[in-house]
């Protein structure tokens, strides 16, 4: 059986691919189902992850055909509320955008009392806890998994109401943390570097690597568990695509040469991430024309969520550039530059 | 409890501003009849779709319904979700729910 490929955006460059096993696909099923789902004997899968990226094909695919459970597979169907009506024990296998969905049926959500929500690709929206909190008494449960293309998935953790602060995540048992690059700020933060029979292999490689450091930045709390503080690299996931705003940056530089341009990051209540383009340049680039040049970015690269013109970039002394007043030098011309 | 259901043409300047907050200059020039989707293209994908349903329900106090509501239907052009918001006040009115 050929390896199985999943495609990036690349961390720094055009798309990279990687290959998994067949046998690591059942592997990491057959993992999350035990450590993470509890071995739960599900009668349905409602799948909202596209099946052509890993996450999808683990539990839109793989975990179905292991486990026989038929798929409702609604991936292209974002609107689609999932089938509750028979009452058989159900796990959503959920992306970003999914929560805003599940947020508009909580009162079947709790009478189905057999829901199970698996999360990934993306940080867990506010939705997501608003749900969670809300049928935290009934049978509903959701977990998130934290990973990548290149390691799988790496730590679980369960989804918590809004009010209950921080949960640690903890290693899948077959995942070894090894001592990640220090971050850049000098505090005790350090990216997440990982061992483990599920690293996948580079397209051209021989065999995968011996260990792999996500951009994640973490803070070790007990020996498999810890907390998670962010990203140490520009990567966003617009409800779970990966998009690398330096790369994002250089494009847009090729396309309107002489503009000063920067993306920032910002969250999204529907796609959990997203990003904004602020530019500072001559009059005769207005943001919609700039937002026309970035509406088809190469390799699948979200468009921008908005782009606003500035007077000018605000830098630090060192050039650092100051997210936190870029964006909100924007926001009284919000109404006029939101394109 | 007397309610006051806005006209047609109110409705519809209140959606199609909600709409541009939204969407942005790429919305100014599509025709109220024209189909969102086709009009715009990956600018108005599901998603957005979801942002201008949550956003049309906030501004009048209306629910929209994914089940018994045929949300890609009544959400597919500017006409059809004033008809559709215009229906759902005056239902609200006749029960006297206010909005």
């Amino acid at each position: 059986m050929p390896d199985i490929a999943f495609a990036t955006s690349g961390s720094t460059g055009p798309p990279v691919t990687w290959l998994r096993t067949e046998a690591q696909l059942r592997a990491e099923a057959e993992l999350v189902h035990e450590a993470v789902l509890g071995s739960a004997r599900f009668g349905r899968i409602v799948s909202y992850a596209p099946p052509g990226h890993l996450y999808g094909r683990l539990y839109g695919h793989e975990l179905p055909r292991l486990r026989d459970i038929p798929v409702t597979g609604l991936w292209d169907e974002p609107l689609t509320v999932p089938p509750l009506d028979d009452g058989a024990p159900t796990l959503l296998v959920c992306l970003p955008s999914t929560w805003q969905l599940l947020a508009r049926h909580l009162p079947a959500l709790a009478r189905h009392g057999r829901v199970t929500a698996l999360h990934s690709t993306g940080p867990a929206t506010p939705a997501a806890h608003q749900v969670a909190g809300r049928l935290a008494e009934t049978g509903f449960r959701a977990h998130e998994l934290l990973g990548s293309t290149e390691t799988g998935a790496v730590a679980h953790r369960p989804i918590a109401g809004k009010h209950t602060g921080g949960v640690p995540w903890r290693l899948l048992p077959d995942v070894e943390v090894l001592p990640g690059t220090l971050a850049d700020d000098g505090a005790a933060a350090r990216r997440l570097r990982v061992g483990s029979p599920r690293l996948a292999r580079l397209s051209g490689a021989e065999a995968p690597p011996d260990d792999w450091e996500l951009p994640d930045l973490v803070a070790p709390l007990g020996p498999r568990t810890f907390h998670h503080l962010g990203r140490a690299s520009r990567l966003v996931k617009v409800n779970g695509v990966r998009c690398d705003l330096a790369r994002v940056e250089d494009l847009a530089r090729e396309r309107c040469p002489g503009l000063d341009l920067v993306c920032a990051p910002v969250s999204d209540p529907v796609r959990g991430e997203h990003y904004e383009v602020f530019y500072a340049g001559p009059e005769t680039v207005d943001p919609a024309a700039l937002r026309r040049q970035l509406g088809r970015l190469p390799s699948g690269l979200p468009a921008p969520r908005a782009v606003h013109r500035v007077p000018q970039i605000p830098r630090g002394a060192t050039g650092k550039v100051l997210i936190t007043e870029l964006t909100a030098a924007a926001r009284p011309a919000e109404e006029a530059e939101h394109v | 409890m007397t309610t006051t259901v806005p006209t047609t043409e109110e409705i519809h300047d209140r959606i199609r501003s909600v709409l541009a907050a939204r969407i942005g200059d790429a919305f100014t020039d599509v025709p109220s009849d024209a189909d969102l989707q086709k009009a715009l293209g990956e600018r108005y994908d599901s998603l957005t779709a979801m942002e201008c349903i949550s956003a049309v329900e906030g501004e009048f106090g209306i629910e929209v319904d994914f089940v018994a509501d045929d949300v890609r239907f009544w959400f597919s052009s500017v006409e059809r979700m004033v008809r559709f918001t215009h229906e759902r006040l005056e239902d609200s009115a006749a029960l006297g729910l206010g909005t």
